[in-house]
């Protein structure tokens, strides 16, 4: 690895960081995630400043080019990254379907509420106006 | 008794009106309710415009979220049976009274109006009818219980089936899944023979394209359902 490619590489990663850290405090990445991919910056950073780490580590795995484990683990983790999301985006389903039944049941108790009180006779009144504010 | 008939509608402009009119008229002692899954047609209108009793979902949630919301409605308000209807002119209320009466002197926990055991009425087409009775054997090899018509959209149950129903419901496809799922809990199915009718307005969800994704989704659903702790 040239001095050159280093540094860059270095760079990069430290305005990453950076840039994890913005989004984290700003409350656009969940700490969560940030502390994820915040480790994954310190490892890549980690190379970056000892590219002799990699060759050795491929030695010990067996994997005659560092570049190759490089790529094995990177797919990996992306696998991994997908894989969690899939997860998160389901959860995400199941929290939206009950909140939109929840929403549904709660505004027609609430119509008929409304109309056995009031005793008004405009039919679905209340409904038409809750759409309307929606647009 | 206080009955419940969920009716989950999907653009069902053509037919709504005359299901919820055939319940009214011919299915005395049971409340119904239609679920407005966003129709993008007058489905809701009419409703609105007929003084309809009904749900109106804010999001597209699909046929089992919609059928889902009915039985969250059903358990909340206290309801002792909740029965699935299809809006779109199949099934007949006539029957409603009989599976109830089936509901509680059997003592069963669901009661399905079956197609297929007097084979009478709309029997489905044979592709259809041979997807069926697959689903019918894939069940009795995970269950060792038959039920002849596991597709059938007119099913009631009782206040027990509800609250399973209120945690857990498939999004899609649910009905040979959720037989499964019932059936493992060791609760007590039955079916009633009921005459169906051809479906005169609106088109299946299932299409002989989406044919094959449906029998692999759902085969896998019902065995997943089966093992399932």
């Amino acid at each position: 690895m040239s001095l050159r490619l280093q540094i860059i590489v270095i760079v990069c990663i430290a305005f990453l960081i950076l840039y994890i850290l913005k989004s984290v405090s700003k409350k656009k990445m969940d700490f969560k995630f940030g502390l994820g991919w915040l480790l994954i910056s310190v490892i890549i950073m980690v190379f970056a400043i000892w590219p002799k780490l990699l060759a050795k580590m491929s030695m010990l795995l067996g994997i005659a080019d560092p570049v190759n484990m490089l790529f094995f683990f990177a797919i990996l983790l992306l696998i991994m990254v997908v894989f969690s999301l899939s997860k998160a985006l389901t959860k995400e389903q199941d929290m939206t379907k009950k909140l939109a039944q929840e929403l549904a049941i709660l505004r027609k108790d609430s119509w008929e509420y409304s109309n056995s009180k009031k005793n008004v006779n405009n039919n679905g009144a209340l409904d038409t106006t809750i759409e309307q504010e929606e647009k | 008794m206080k009955n419940l008939v969920i009716i989950p509608a999907y653009n069902e402009e053509g037919s709504i009106v005359r299901t919820v009119e055939d319940l009214k008229e011919n299915a005395p002692g049971f409340d119904y309710v239609v679920v407005n899954d966003c129709s993008t047609d007058n489905t809701l209108e009419l409703c609105r415009k007929h003084g309809f009793s009904y749900l109106n979902l804010p999001v597209n949630l699909g046929i089992g979220g919609a059928v889902q919301a009915g039985y969250r409605y059903g358990f909340y308000h206290g309801y002792d049976t909740a029965t699935q209807f299809d809006g779109d002119g199949q099934h007949d209320a006539k029957y409603l009274a009989r599976m109830a009466m089936t509901l509680e002197s059997e003592n069963a926990d669901m009661v399905i109006g079956s197609r297929f055991i007097e084979k009478e009425g709309f029997q489905s087409s044979s592709v259809r009818r041979a997807g069926i009775k697959y689903f019918t054997g894939l069940i009795h090899l995970l269950t060792h219980k038959t039920i002849t018509d596991p597709t059938s959209g007119m099913r009631m149950c009782n206040r027990k089936i509800m609250a399973e129903f209120t945690v857990d419901y498939p999004r899609d496809y649910p009905e040979p899944e959720s037989v499964v799922t019932i059936l493992k809990k060791k609760y007590k199915v039955l079916e009633v023979p009921v005459i169906m009718r051809e479906r005169k307005e609106g088109k299946s969800s299932i299409n002989l394209k989406a044919g094959f994704y449906y029998m692999i989704k759902v085969s896998l659903a019902m065995i997943i359902a089966r093992f399932k702790r």
